[in-house]
């Protein structure tokens, strides 16, 4: 009898933890919408907005092969800006394709190795997409190449590609912009319902998703992207050319990020502006529920003011790096400086308290663990 | 009165739940190993990293060369196969703690607790005869089957799992856990979709409930455990426990190795029974046993069962030494007195000397200054288990004074994403790294430098702090002291979490 009341006294406890928790209000805040919409607004149209951006800019090559000239190479280098910009918002998603299809790789991966595309020029060989892919190295390809043919050199690019009578010069742009195309829509296609449906990983974490085996999972890669980018803005982009990580007590002006198209301010910010729509889920002029919230319905709400403090000083500055980079560095170093203590500042706050706070992990190994 | 308590520590008991127990850790084990084929942590962990953060004094640990490392695991996992099977037992006993040790030695990175519980309790097994049963040792060599062992071979193995529950307990006892429910308050707000105890974990009272439940339940579990009336209520919520935690958190075998070990603290005869039970209810007897019949007692009382079992154990070992180890326990004459011999005492010495270790060596951190989650000064080997959500991040300054000229690297250029995470939140680690670097300029021919770092860190929540002084060259700090180390910033506690 005793047992028997035993076994129902534990079925008893059971059937009150599962009848409490029915009655419960489930989770007040929503993270599985901060998922849906960080995809729906901020990641796919990013996507679409490049793979947009890449046709553009082969339409606008092709056009300029057939007949070089001033306002063709205007509207080539015009696309190829916009094209810049809107990858650069793009590269802060690591997660998932961007890595498995290793489209920073195809894509923009600089520096740029020069003496490679001068090489690939030179030579015989066809350039065609299997060329540029195969045989090139991921610095001898993408936009950074592009950029390369496009803008003006020790010559003018114009007259580069006027002078060039084996039409090598087209041969290469015209290659390098069908496999940023390429790569573009495959990159699309994977996060795509219709496609490789990646968009369900994320937006299924925890319940369908083999990427992500808990709701939690996608936020932390959200915020270990940011960490890994905004960090990327201080060490390559601002701190290399500062002269800081070679050593030199000189600015070194040839390790900025656009050296010929003279965008690597417009490239950073660009970057940051990625960081802010991911956590604030705010993108092409739509709202939704975001990290921010999320951090807000825990009673973080200091660290979301901190952090958007610290996001705004970060733009603010290099907004106010008012010359090229590599120019600002000689005639506004000081502006150049300010730009990167308040990026580390960033970098500072994301990668503590903001890790903290969301309690993130390495999705890297469960020797993670105690 | 001492001679007493070293007779009935040496009388034998049944080796049943110790020759079970030690089958299914034997597994535990080589699933533990599989685990490093299938995830290729012997590539990201042990290859594919530039450097290593060796511990003080084992700085010659290094991975092997080439395929070396793979031979290394595959032999791991035929050892614990040797474990489970009670193959050529002390040599796989030897082998696994022997090669297993040796793969935790050679990155701080990869410590984790259950790691270091593997290597002691191998450690120990190598004095306690557990193949006399239910081992292929035993099936070759008849001469070599028991159904008992001394008793302080239980003890010792839980004394090393009591060891770990209360020191796990003990390391709970901080204002963070006690009063602001962290971190696990951080961790549970991310598992809130979790079918049935999600919605709890959104009640404000929750993590603190938790984080009061969790640290009584590491100080008293063994005591419960030990109390034959709430065994099974114990062991019950230990399920409940481990399985709660395995669920929650990424934390590998732990649970399992946990929850296997919880059972050493059943009478020692409980397979036997637990058999025997089996078998009437299946109605038919097994031709073969494979635990020896003769020695199955009918204890109605689960408490008793080890005192009697061991007293019906003794006589018959006094008269006929059933083993060639069991030799020894056959030695105490039947007045309960024990002889002296050097062997006896050296054994003792080495014991006690363990036993205090394993208490010294969790509370060691009181005697350096500051919060130990925040220096980790004696936070390793000392079953801080879950204590903390550390976050940091860490920048390093290299300086040559005679040309002026400062660097600022990179640490990711260097480390795994794993490493840097782990080396940005311990100081040891940024050290070691300083050191690393200081020596990795000397190489190319730019030396002597300096390094200082801009070190900061968030625990449990808080608004982030300097975790290490920027002014100090690191690179003039011993790496190897057991002095407290001025260089980490003292941590500011009136910030709440």
């Amino acid at each position: 009898m005793r047992r028997i009341m035993r076994i129902l006294g534990a079925f008893g406890m059971i059937g009150l933890v599962v009848l409490g928790a029915s009655c419960l209000q489930t989770e007040a805040f929503d993270r599985r919408k901060v998922l849906q919409d960080t995809a729906d607004i901020v990641i796919m149209p990013m996507l679409r907005g490049f793979v947009e951006k890449a046709q553009a800019l082969k339409v606008s090559a092709e056009a300029l092969c057939k007949s070089p000239d001033e306002a063709g190479l205007k509207a080539v280098q015009d696309a190829w800006k916009e094209a810049k910009i809107s990858w650069k918002k793009l590269e802060v998603v690591r997660m998932g394709p961007s890595m498995d299809l290793r489209v920073r790789s195809f894509v923009d991966w600089w520096p740029l190795q020069a003496d490679g595309i001068d090489q690939a020029l030179a030579g015989t060989d066809t350039l065609d997409v299997k060329y540029i892919e195969d045989t090139l190295g991921s610095n001898r390809r993408g936009l950074v190449a592009v950029e390369y043919l496009i803008f003006d050199r020790d010559k003018p690019a114009l007259q580069r590609l006027q002078e060039d009578t084996t039409g090598r010069q087209c041969m290469f742009l015209q290659a390098a912009l069908s496999s940023i195309e390429t790569r573009a829509l495959a990159y699309e296609q994977a996060w795509k319902a219709d496609g490789g449906n990646y968009v369900s990983e994320v937006t299924q974490a925890g319940i369908n998703s083999k990427a992500f085996p808990t709701l939690q999972s996608p936020i932390d890669q959200i915020i270990n992207d940011v960490v890994y980018w905004v960090e990327n803005v201080e060490q390559m982009k601002l701190a290399a050319p500062l002269g800081k990580k070679s050593g030199d007590t000189q600015v070194q002006p040839t390790q900025v990020e656009s050296l010929w198209a003279k965008v690597s301010n417009e490239a950073m910010a660009a970057n940051i502006e990625a960081v802010s729509a991911l956590l604030s889920c705010t993108f092409g002029g739509k709202t939704g529920t975001s990290i921010y919230d999320l951090l807000n319905s825990r009673g973080y709400t200091t660290l979301v003011e901190k952090l958007k403090k610290h996001i705004t000083d970060a733009q603010d500055a290099i907004k106010a790096i008012s010359k090229p980079l590599q120019e600002a560095l000689v005639s506004e170093k000081d502006k150049v400086e300010a730009a990167y203590n308040a990026v580390t500042e960033l970098k500072k706050v994301l990668a503590t308290e903001a890790s903290s706070a969301l309690g993130t992990v390495l999705n890297f190994t469960d020797n993670d663990g105690d | 009165m001492w001679n007493r308590f070293c007779a009935h520590l040496e009388e034998p008991v049944d080796i049943a739940l110790a020759a079970v127990w030690r089958v299914l850790f034997g597994l535990l084990l080589f699933v533990s190993v599989l685990r490093f084929f299938l995830y290729d942590w012997i590539y990201q962990l042990y290859q594919q990293p530039r450097l290593f953060f060796p511990y003080e004094g084992f700085e010659w640990v290094r991975p092997w060369p080439g395929s070396w490392m793979t031979i290394h695991f595959v032999l791991m996992g035929l050892f614990a196969l040797g474990i489970a099977l009670g193959a050529w037992y002390r040599l796989s006993v030897f082998g696994f703690w022997l090669l297993f040790t040796y793969v935790e030695l050679i990155d701080k990175t990869t410590y984790l607790n259950h790691y270091y519980f593997v290597s002691l309790v191998c450690f120990l097994m190598l004095f306690i005869p557990l193949q006399r049963s239910l081992s292929v040792d035993a099936w070759r060599d008849p001469s070599l089957r028991s159904e008992h062992f001394p008793r302080w071979c239980l003890w010792l193995l839980r004394f090393q799992v009591g060891v770990v529950y209360f020191f796990a307990g003990v390391a709970k006892l901080k204002i963070d856990w006690l009063f602001y429910g962290q971190p696990l308050r951080i961790w549970l707000a991310s598992h809130t979709d979790l079918p049935i105890l999600g919605p709890w974990f959104v009640q404000p009272w929750v993590p603190m409930a938790m984080s009061w439940a969790g640290a009584l339940f590491d100080l008293t579990i063994v005591a419960w455990l030990l109390w034959s009336r709430t065994r099974w209520l114990a062991y019950a919520a230990v399920l409940a426990f481990h399985l709660l935690t395995w669920k929650l958190f990424f934390i590998g075998i732990f649970p399992w190795v946990m929850i296997l070990n919880a059972t050493l603290f059943f009478p020692p005869d409980t397979p036997r029974l637990w058999w025997k039970a089996w078998k009437a209810w299946w109605g038919k007897a097994s031709p073969q046993t494979p635990l020896k019949e003769a020695s199955v007692k009918s204890a109605k009382d689960a408490d008793n069962a080890e005192e009697s079992s061991s007293t019906e154990l003794a006589s018959q070992a006094d008269v006929v030494p059933s083993s060639k180890e069991g030799a020894a326990s056959a030695s105490i004459p039947s007045d309960g007195t024990v002889t002296w011999s050097w062997r006896r005492r050296l054994a003792y010495a080495v014991v006690g000397l363990y036993i205090v270790l394993q208490v010294f060596l969790p509370l060691r951190h009181w005697f350096y200054p500051g919060e130990v989650c925040w220096t980790e000064q004696g936070f390793r080997f000392s079953w801080k288990v879950m204590l903390m959500e550390k976050n940091g991040t860490v920048d390093f300054w290299v300086s040559h004074p005679p040309t002026k000229r400062r660097w600022l690297v990179t640490p990711r250029a260097y480390l795994t994403a794993l490493q840097f995470k782990m080396m940005s939140t311990q100081p040891d680690m940024i050290l070691y790294f300083a050191h690393w670097l200081a020596k990795d300029f000397a190489r190319r021919g730019i030396g002597p430098v300096e390094v200082r770092v801009n070190a900061f860190a968030s625990l449990n929540g808080r608004p982030m702090q300097r975790l290490i002084d920027p002014k100090v060259d690191l690179v003039k700090e011993p790496w190897i002291t057991l002095r407290a180390r001025p260089w980490i910033e003292p941590f500011r506690r009136a910030t709440r979490p």
